[in-house]
């Protein structure tokens, strides 16, 4: 009755507190659509590039550069206008073709190229290098494409000379063994004829294959979008619920009304493990496929209400333990962001250094992606979820942590 | 027998209880009668709220025992009320809800009727439906003593009730406590309103540094404190040295210095020292603004002063 009477209050707070709604309801939705986004690595605006082309003959390296970028033409003093555009922000990119680029390049000679970028931003610098390697894969394609082609018009007439020397050895009759190194010659042509020239830039291809049979390929995006909303979320509201109840003395007349701290956790993570599932939902659509359905449901279920009640009782703990909502929200924050940082969202948590995987390895976030990942995209069972375990441990030891806190400082 | 007669006669008494912050709570003992109507008196940081969380287990003891009918006061949880000072309730619910919230909390039957009631008694029963963030401040305190009664408790603790009522309201509230003392129920209060806490209550108890000062009904603090007169004197060009001059006399005959506001005093004199104080006046040019029985003011001041 009294865990009816606190879930009843927690909603109808929750409902009256219109801010809290949209908090619970934006916020996946924006944490969705900007993972989406970025994972995705085509740029949403025109990247301007700033050209200075001073070999006539390159035309078709300004085509495939005007394919991808959007190309300012510029002439005269170009090194120092170039610069002065990049440092005005009015490119992102400058790009220098020298006189003799084209020639070199037909000679079969390696020929520079000029790169001018915002040395300020090397995030935006490596990925500027990265769309201008891409624009230029097909345009070395095709320049060696047409080397593939001289080299085979060469070869061909060689191989007519060489037909001519046969038959006039043939005639003369100056013996075999001439004969025989003429076929060789021959036979070494036609390989060269044979020969695939992107070998040259590209001689090995990997081709990938995971080694994980997914179930599910969007759950991969799924579970780290979750994993990081619940942990936001719940440690925001959670603590300022808490820092709530207190502030208004209802947890000392919770005390003297002889209702157990259980009963007030529990209340809290209830309530708080249904908001955050609310927030499972707003996403769902965003990752959302037919394989979804292939699932087990039973384990989808289990890992989302143990993910979501470890962190509504870490946020728990951060309410009991701050003084007040400023605190709360300074230590939500010390818990995300750099956690955030070292969960391998942004870099692989495999190739860290050893100290700083241990400490990865130690924090929930990591844990409840594993836990998420196994359910949402590889399908697993409940009795293969081989993270339940450790994720289970960190939700009774919070739990116990928040149970002590309410007891030892309210 | 004497000690069951005892328990039913004091249902709350406490033994030698020491603790709080900074051990600001030291050795008090006193019993409490069924149906007292008990104010706990003091100045600000003298550990009144203080001694009510001892009391209710919300703070640590050092030392000693609270017992409610012979039992340790934790085990009657259900019987006891809790009004912390301030409004501890939910602004954003409506009264009807806070109401539903603190009535399941605290075990009452039918929270809802006990409600309706004491918002009658309180003036407040149209505000059943309204949101409590719409209330007055005193419709808000009313509240906050209402949340605390749903269960109809047999001992209830209310810490300040009173801040931030005007007189009509703080009458209406001493009514109601006084109906709850009909009803059977015995009421601890913090208080700092020293008249009415002399008028309405049936004993108090007045705290100086965490400690017990005095402890009884109103004419047993009186002859505690022991003064039988309190006199209103103003002196004319009291220089500093004559002021310091009098205070020691008054302080070498036993008389009291109660008050002294620029060259105003307030004397307090027993009836053996009256004469004393005649002869101490004859040594100044004074005028004698008023002359009087003490009143609790006068015995508070004569605590704090002491």
């Amino acid at each position: 009755m009294k865990l009816w009477s606190l879930l009843r209050k927690e909603y109808l707070l929750t409902m009256r507190r219109k801010k809290f709604i949209f908090m619970i309801l934006l916020l996946p939705l924006l944490i969705g659509v900007v993972y989406q986004l970025s994972t995705n690595l085509q740029p949403g605006v025109e990247i301007k590039v700033a050209l200075c082309n001073l070999d006539e003959e390159s035309v078709d390296l300004v085509e495939a550069l005007k394919e991808r970028f959007s190309v300012v033409e510029v002439a005269g003093e170009c090194e120092a206008q170039i610069k002065e555009m990049i440092r005005e922000k009015e490119a992102f990119l400058g790009i220098i073709i020298p006189r003799d680029f084209t020639r070199k390049l037909e000679d079969l000679n390696k020929s520079e190229i000029y790169l001018f970028y915002d040395n300020s931003n090397p995030v935006l610098a490596s990925y500027l290098e990265f769309f201008f390697q891409l624009s230029l894969r097909n345009y070395e394609n095709a320049l060696l494409s047409k080397a593939g082609e001289g080299i085979r018009e060469e070869v061909t007439k060689i191989e007519g000379l060489l037909e001519a020397a046969k038959l006039l050895v043939g005639l003369v009759g100056y013996g075999t063994e001439l004969m025989d190194n003429l076929n060789q010659i021959q036979e070494m042509l036609s390989k060269i004829k044979r020969m695939d020239v992107t070998f040259i830039t590209e001689p090995v291809v990997p081709v990938k294959e995971g080694a994980f049979e997914l179930k599910n390929e969007k759950g991969i995006g799924a579970a780290i979008t979750f994993s990081i909303l619940t942990l936001f979320t719940a440690l925001l509201l959670v603590s300022s619920s808490v820092i709530w109840d207190r502030e208004r003395k209802f947890l000392l007349r919770l005390r003297t009304s002889g209702t157990p701290n259980l009963t007030y956790i529990l209340s809290k993570t209830l309530f708080f493990d249904l908001v955050l599932t609310v927030q499972f939902l707003v996403i769902f659509p965003l990752f959302s496929s037919f394989s979804w359905l292939e699932l087990n449901l039973v384990s989808l279920l289990v890992s989302i209400l143990v993910v979501t009640s470890i962190n509504t009782l870490l946020g728990m703990l951060i309410g009991i333990f701050s003084e007040n909502q400023g605190i709360a929200i300074l230590l939500s924050l010390l818990l995300t962001l750099p956690f955030l940082f070292i969960s391998g969202i942004f870099y692989p948590s495999e190739l860290f250094p050893q100290p700083l995987r241990f400490i990865s390895d130690v924090f929930p976030l990591s844990n409840e992606m594993n836990l998420l990942k196994e359910s949402m995209a590889f399908g697993y069972s409940l009795q293969e979820l081989k993270n339940l375990n450790v994720n289970l441990t960190y939700l009774l030891l919070f739990f116990l942590l928040s149970w002590l806190g309410l007891r030892f400082r309210h | 027998m004497f000690f069951r007669k005892e328990k039913k006669v004091f249902p709350l008494m406490i033994k030698e209880l020491s603790g709080g912050p900074r051990g600001i709570i030291k050795n008090m003992t006193f019993k409490v009668r069924k149906r007292d109507i008990f104010g706990i008196v003091g100045l600000s940081g003298s550990g009144k709220t203080t001694l009510l969380k001892l009391i209710l287990g919300l703070v640590k003891k050092r030392s000693g025992k609270v017992s409610f009918y012979g039992r340790p006061l934790w085990r009657s949880k259900k019987l006891i009320g809790f009004c912390p000072q301030g409004h501890s309730f939910f602004e954003e619910l409506t009264v009807r809800e806070n109401i539903l919230l603190f009535g399941s909390l605290y075990g009452a039957k039918s929270p809802l009727e006990v409600g309706r009631r004491m918002l009658k008694e309180l003036e407040m029963e149209e505000k059943l439906d309204e949101p409590a963030s719409n209330l007055s401040g005193g419709q808000k305190t009313r509240l906050n003593v209402i949340l605390s009664l749903l269960h109809e408790p047999k001992l209830i603790f209310m810490d300040e009730p009173f801040t931030g009522l005007d007189y009509y309201n703080r009458n209406l509230l001493w009514n109601f406590i006084k109906k709850l003392r009909r009803r059977g129920c015995t009421v601890i209060l913090t208080t700092h309103l020293l008249d009415e806490a002399q008028k309405n209550c049936t004993k108090l108890l007045v705290l100086k540094e965490g400690k017990k000062f005095v402890y009884g009904n109103v004419e047993d603090i009186k002859e505690k404190v022991g003064l039988d007169y309190v006199y209103e004197v103003k002196f004319k060009s009291l220089s500093k040295r004559a002021l310091k001059e009098i205070i020691a006399s008054c302080k070498e005959e036993g008389i009291d210095v109660l008050n002294v506001q620029i060259d105003t005093l307030l004397f307090g004199v027993r009836e053996e020292k009256k004469r004393a104080f005649q002869r101490l006046l004859r040594c100044y040019e004074h005028e004698i603004i008023s002359s009087r029985k003490p009143n609790i003011n006068d015995l508070f001041l004569k605590v704090v002063s002491a």
